[in-house]
């Protein structure tokens, strides 16, 4: 058994509150890492455990489902003005929203939505495509897959992904982020580098 | 034999009383505890639980049985909340401050718990929402996995990722050379 095999049965076997098996104990006698790591997750299942113990009864206050039922009632009474029914007026009132929101926000329309693309980087390295990893973003899981999802950024947001952004860079950028299957981003690019110049040059 | 949620659901829409009323006292203890701990605060959870029931009544909830459970729908509900109230800032009200007078509590390493909570409410929320769903409200990976809308494998891994942050931040509070133990009997 490897760490990271013992690292998921650490974990498992320390939420179950049981004792390691066999494969398990032999690992943890001769890595003192992993020795280290069951032992933290011991403690913290217990803490844990502490934490829904001490919340188990929580529940809203009893006043509240007094005043929800008051309220079913009162829509109820209502003939269902608020409550129930008319769901009609909501879809006229949401078309027209739209309709003026279309008007009005000439851009709406034309600014492109991300675009996503399932890829699988077991073997290539994000790097050599000009990717930078986003500082302090989580590692990905074995086996776990990547999203591309192509979008827009602001400057701002480029730098806070770690991208060396040009103070001369005024308008969003088209960019490709590498999207984990948690939905954290792990990697960035900005996808059209003549964009980023262009861009760059008429800030300038 | 207990109805299914969908089924209550139907019977209050048609203006059922004691169905919206056995609704509430299936889940609002679930949902309560959830915002609790995804906010830390009681006065939050309780506006956030309101809200839940609310959208659940109100004529424009989209709720579609062909989509999933009801639960996990106001479990959604109740993540969008917490996100738009986590997003106007910190909750004022820390979750000890209803604890406070806990005797039992207090006694059984008050402070590791209280800063285990405060660790949770660091977490990303894609993480606390796994450590709160599977760790603390007990849901197998299954269950966790459809009120979290994902694959029952990202639970797992956002679940050991949470475990190993909250490990950490854990040790860091500990002294040297002290084990910190909790002993529930």
């Amino acid at each position: 058994m490897n760490c990271e095999a013992a690292s998921t049965k650490i974990v498992e076997t320390c939420r179950r509150r049981a004792r390691p098996d066999a494969a398990t104990r032999a690992h943890l006698d001769g890595c003192p890492a992993c020795e280290e790591r069951w032992r933290e997750q011991e403690e913290l299942s217990g803490a844990l455990r502490v934490v829904r113990l001490r919340s188990a009864g929580e529940r809203a206050p009893e006043a509240l489902r007094g005043t929800l039922l008051r309220e079913f009632e009162a829509r109820k009474a209502g003939g269902g003005r608020q409550g129930f029914g008319r769901r009609w007026l909501w879809s006229v009132a949401a078309a027209a929203i739209f309709v003026v929101a279309a008007l009005v926000i000439p851009d709406l329309a034309k600014k492109p939505a991300p675009v996503a693309a399932e890829v699988a980087y077991e073997d290539a390295d994000p790097r050599e495509e000009g990717f930078i990893e986003v500082p302090f973003a989580p590692p990905l899981a074995e086996g776990e897959t990547v999203r591309v999802v192509h979008t827009e950024l602001r400057p701002a947001e480029l730098a806070s992904m770690g991208v060396n952004v040009d103070p001369s860079w005024t308008t969003e950028l088209p960019a490709d982020v590498l999207v984990g299957q948690d939905g954290f981003p792990r990697a960035v690019r900005v996808s059209d580098e003549s964009s980023a110049e262009s861009s760059s040059d008429s800030g300038s | 034999m207990n109805r299914p949620d969908e089924e209550l659901y139907r019977l209050m829409k048609k203006g059922d009383s004691s169905a919206f009323a056995e609704l509430y006292d299936r889940r609002e203890g679930g949902l309560f505890r959830y915002a609790l701990h995804m906010t830390g605060s009681a006065a939050a959870a309780e506006e956030i639980a309101h809200d839940v029931f609310l959208q659940l009544m109100s004529a424009t909830c989209r709720f579609d049985e062909g989509r999933g459970s009801l639960e996990g729908w106001m479990f959604g509900v109740a993540r969008n909340l917490v996100r738009a109230l986590r997003r106007k800032g910190p909750v004022e009200e820390p979750v000890d401050q209803a604890c406070e007078h806990d005797i039992l509590g207090e006694l059984i390493d008050g402070e590791k718990v209280r800063a285990l909570r405060g660790a949770i409410q660091e977490l990303p929320e894609p993480y606390r929402d796994a450590v709160v769903l599977c760790d603390i409200e007990e849901r197998n990976y299954d269950e966790a996995a459809r009120l979290m809308g994902c694959p029952v494998g990202t639970v797992r891994s956002r679940l050991h990722r949470a475990r190993a942050l909250l490990a950490g931040k854990l040790k860091r509070l500990r002294p040297a050379g002290r084990t910190l133990q909790v002993v529930v009997g």
